[in-house]
């Protein structure tokens, strides 16, 4: 997989784009890294809070990837000084500290996202590039979000594919809208919990699985061509292919 | 220098210095009444003598008066003759020379003057010693020496004097004994409680101090330690099946995941082996990461995010993300709650406390049909309630049951982790509220009864 792929939406972010990784353990920033490269990012790494901090203040950087504990300046720390200095790169906090009070804390802090050590390399991929997308100008409130054949009208809360009507319940149709906003990306079910309902504790598998299947049973009737795939170890993804 | 040393420790005691401050004490007691018996006896004995020598003296004035110098001088040599040795009488001339009496002549240092003086005298007539003297002029060729020996008032002191040391000598060791005693007294009681410290510090918990039920200082202090050990007993035994379960619940799921390793070196694994040994990685770090959330809430970490939240609103969106897996199921989740009803809350928690009661009631209460979360106010506050019309929990069973990896299904290797209601039950204590199971008649119904809060 390289640059992301070139979708309409995407024509803007085709450059390459940066991302600065702030960890001290060599063996986690080597992983993220390696990964963020396949994925197709330019990566800078820091291994102190000093230096991030630096290079975050200094260089093009499109998002950050920052870890809490960090030696010399906490991660924190180090956003709290990027925020006062006005620059509003999006940051995804990473921390050993799993608990729904230490993410609170970080996001009150200034961060954007907020992910538990130890994640899935999927789900920080999902969550980057949802802050990238975010961070990027938006077009306007739109009132209809369609994809391929799949169109919703947000107003009249209706749902059609090609000629067909779709019946939904209210909570079948803000999951729709979430994968929606995000197509062609990977959701995770964290983000899918976060994004859908603010709910922070994440009940497992099955739970999510359940809404999935049963959406997907709607939006694929006869023999349309699937829309809603499940990406083995990471989550879900809306498209067509 | 270990007996300076030993001696040293023994000074800095407090038991010893409480005995020798209480010996001290009595000693001084001692003391203040014997100089206070001594020195009356002393006045006493002195006023005795100088009335008799005073006596004396005026009786022979008024012979004097009545039968001039001869009467005297018979009276003068008749009781010089067969006076005890500890009395003096000179009737002197005008040059001081005797002219009967039991001195050769009034004694060199006498002066010529009114009221007491205190001569030592060595004469063949008297004994020698101090004497307390009275100069009287009868006329001009006469002058009149009356005195008493002092020796006489300076035995008896003596005696009285001696008598006390007696008796001082006989408090010392009844003093010595008796603080002795004091300080074996508060040792034996400290001693008893300093027994229990080491019997607990050595591993045995259920050493208590005794009562006597008295409320004295010791009796107070056997009390605290006793709650102060009741304290550490519950803590430790919680802290004891904390680490049991933990260890018993991680086992599970490491060794299926040990199997999968094994059997992975074997052959190369598919990718539905590697999602089932990454699932259960997750159940382990699920029930690490809960177990860390209940001993944070616990602790009360986490007061400082609550939120004003919409209680109908929070139930809906835990029924909403649990409705499909419970129809999927065959059981109806719904909720009942007044729209307006609000409270300040750790949401995240609170979300997750609720979300293990649903699963709870989801995984354990089998053939049951409907599953209710309900909001509303009750009497300190709003009350959260989970309820299912299953198979419910025993009364008897209720207080295992909110135990943190309380056991109430031995065979419980489904994934449950056991955490739930304790995590619920920390929730509740973070909020200051509580948690209560009661019979839901049948089924079982979870109360979190939360202070405060408000309708409107």
């Amino acid at each position: 997989m390289l640059a992301p792929a070139g979708k309409p939406s995407d024509a803007a972010a085709n450059m390459t784009q940066k991302i600065l990784v702030v960890e001290d353990d060599e063996t986690t920033a080597a992983f993220i890294a390696r990964g963020l490269a396949e994925a197709g990012f330019a990566v800078e790494q820091a291994r102190s809070g000093r230096d991030g901090l630096f290079m975050a203040s200094g260089s093009d950087v499109d998002a950050i990837v920052l870890d809490r504990m960090l030696p010399g300046m906490d991660g924190l720390a180090v956003l709290a000084a990027l925020r006062a200095a006005g620059i509003t790169t999006p940051v995804l906090l990473l921390s050993a500290l799993g608990t729904p009070d230490d993410r609170l804390t970080g996001l009150e802090a200034g961060g954007d996202d907020y992910l538990a050590k130890p994640f899935l390399f999927g789900e920080l991929l999902a969550r980057l590039k949802l802050l990238l997308r975010r961070n990027q100008p938006a077009a306007g409130p739109a009132t209809v979000l369609r994809h391929g054949d799949l169109e919703m009208d947000l107003l009249a809360r209706r749902v059609r594919r090609g000629a067909r009507s779709i019946l939904l319940q209210p909570r079948e149709f803000r999951l729709l809208e979430y994968l929606l906003r995000h197509p062609d990306q990977v959701v995770t079910r964290t983000m899918l919990l976060e994004g859908v309902w603010d709910y922070h504790f994440d009940p497992g598998t099955n739970v999510i699985d359940v809404h999935i299947s049963r959406l997907r049973r709607k939006l694929e009737e006869g023999g349309e061509p699937p829309l809603l795939h499940t990406v083995r170890g990471a989550g879900y993804r809306l498209g067509l292919v | 220098m270990p007996r300076f040393q030993r001696l040293r420790r023994l000074a800095n005691a407090n038991s010893t210095r409480l005995v020798l401050l209480a010996f001290a004490v009595q000693l001084l007691l001692v003391a203040v009444a014997m100089a206070s018996v001594y020195l009356n006896a002393a006045r006493e004995v002195e006023d005795r003598d100088g009335a008799l020598v005073t006596e004396l003296r005026d009786d022979l004035l008024v012979v004097w008066k009545l039968g001039g110098a001869d009467e005297v001088k018979a009276l003068v040599e008749a009781r010089a003759a067969g006076a005890g040795s500890n009395e003096v009488l000179v009737l002197a001339d005008a040059r001081g020379n005797a002219i009967t009496g039991d001195l050769p002549g009034l004694p060199p240092g006498l002066t010529q003057a009114q009221g007491w003086q205190l001569l030592t005298l060595e004469a063949p007539g008297v004994a020698s010693g101090r004497y307390r003297l009275l100069w009287t002029r009868l006329d001009t060729d006469h002058q009149l020496l009356v005195g008493r020996a002092v020796a006489g008032g300076e035995a008896l002191l003596k005696a009285v004097w001696q008598a006390l040391l007696a008796s001082l000598g006989a408090s010392v060791p009844a003093a010595l004994m008796l603080a002795l005693w004091l300080g074996r007294l508060t040792n034996m009681r400290l001693a008893a409680v300093a027994e229990v410290a080491e019997a607990v510090a050595s591993g045995d918990l259920s050493q208590r101090a005794g009562r006597d039920d008295s409320h004295d200082a010791f009796d107070r202090l056997a009390e605290a330690i006793n709650r102060m050990l009741d304290r550490i007993e519950a803590l430790v035994t919680e802290l004891r099946m904390v680490t049991d379960g933990l260890a018993h619940d991680l086992r599970s799921p490491l060794t299926r995941l040990r199997t999968r390793v094994e059997a992975a070196q074997a052959h190369p694994p598919d990718a539905d082996t590697l999602e089932e040994m990454a699932a259960e990685v997750d159940r382990v770090l699920t029930m690490l990461t809960t177990a860390l959330q209940i001993s944070r809430a616990e602790a009360g970490i986490g007061r400082d995010h609550f939120r004003t939240t919409n209680l109908a609103d929070l139930l809906e969106t835990v029924a909403e993300i649990y409705g499909p897996l419970a129809e999927e199921q065959g059981l109806a989740l719904t909720v009942d709650a007044p729209p307006g009803l609000a409270a300040a809350l750790h949401q995240p928690l609170m979300q997750q406390a609720l979300g293990n009661l649903v699963e709870n009631a989801l995984r354990h209460a089998g053939g049951a049909r409907h599953i209710i979360l309900s909001a509303g106010l009750g009497a300190a506050g709003v009350v959260l309630a989970v309820a299912d019309d299953g198979p419910g929990i025993a009364a008897a069973d209720h207080a295992t049951a909110l135990s943190r990896f309380g056991r109430l299904d031995p065979a419980r290797g489904d994934g449950g982790m056991g955490l739930g209601l304790s995590l619920a039950s920390a929730v509740a204590h973070l909020h200051n509220g509580d948690i209560r199971l009661v019979d839901n008649q049948p089924g079982l119904k979870v109360l979190l009864a939360l202070p405060g809060g408000s309708a409107g």
